[in-house]
């Protein structure tokens, strides 16, 4: 009978999960999006009737999907991350390859909730809220895609051969996707919750 | 606790704390001038956003230093938003 043990957290030696570079990539798209989540919230409490009647027409409740969508398939990534530490890269690629799904999805319910705003004749200029909402949401998406593409690269990096996975390439990816559920989990507050 | 089994308690917490959040929102109605609600939000917010990092991208385990500079920056973010949510411009 094999039993497995899992080391906590407190007993791991301390240190910087994935690349470095990957931290200073994440620090500037992080503070640039700080930025606009405090220039969002700057612009709606000077114009506050605008966006609470803008944000009644947002379909809250694929917000609430797409939330619960991306926060499963960061658990996904963490399950990989577990599994490739314990020499388990067959499993791994199967938690990598139902992240990469959920992103998929993510992107399907973004594309019908952008399908209901353009045939609802709702575009980045009909008003101030809906530029913010385009474009953060749409910068948001082209991380996700990008994230996407890293996750792909990740199964296919830990399938191709037997060696070792190099963990800081598998962290760092790892910690991209997470940063892209953080994103959209501030996103997700300011734009369907807070209204 | 296993690692494994501690961010799978994570994982249900944040998913019931988002829909918790939507809950409250679109029942109770977080509308205008409800500023303690909007804080309680961005709270919530800021919370999840914490756990992600600490958990899911294993800053529990970073440097002292670094886990600092991450959690003052979030916590920053959500003083932020509150302040703007509470004295609108």
């Amino acid at each position: 009978m094999q039993i497995e043990t899992y080391c906590t957290a407190e007993t791991r030696a301390k240190r910087i999960p994935g690349e470095p570079g990957l931290w200073i990539l994440i620090a500037g798209d992080w503070l640039i999006f700080n930025l606009i989540f405090v220039s969002y919230a700057a612009y709606r409490s000077s114009s506050s009737v605008l966006y609470h009647e803008s944000q009644q027409r947002l379909n809250a409740f694929l917000g609430l999907a797409n939330t619960l969508i991306l926060l499963t398939s960061s658990w996904f990534v963490v399950r990989a991350v577990e599994s490739i530490r314990h020499d388990r890269n067959a499993t791994a690629a199967r938690w990598l390859a139902a992240s990469a799904a959920c992103g998929v999805a993510f992107i399907a319910l973004k594309a019908i909730e952008y399908g209901e705003k353009f045939l609802g004749g709702i575009t980045p200029v009909t008003n101030e809220f809906f530029t913010y909402y385009f474009a953060m949401t749409g910068i948001h998406l082209v991380h996700v895609i990008i994230g996407i593409a890293v996750l792909i690269w990740m199964r296919n990096d830990i399938v191709r051969d037997d060696k070792r996975a190099n963990i800081d390439l598998i962290e760092g990816g790892a910690c991209f996707w997470h940063f892209v559920d953080i994103i959209w989990i501030v996103l997700f507050s300011l734009l369907y919750i807070i209204r | 606790m296993t690692v494994r089994s501690r961010n799978t308690i994570i994982w249900l917490a944040l998913m019931g704390a988002t829909i918790g959040s939507f809950a409250i929102s679109h029942d109770v109605g977080w509308h205008l001038g409800s500023r303690a609600l909007a804080i309680t939000a961005i709270a919530i917010t800021i919370a999840k956003v914490r756990y992600v990092g600490l958990d899911f991208m294993d800053l529990r385990r970073a440097p002292t230093a670094f886990r600092v500079l991450f959690e003052v920056w979030i916590v920053t973010l959500g003083l932020l938003l509150s302040a703007i949510y509470c004295f609108p411009l």
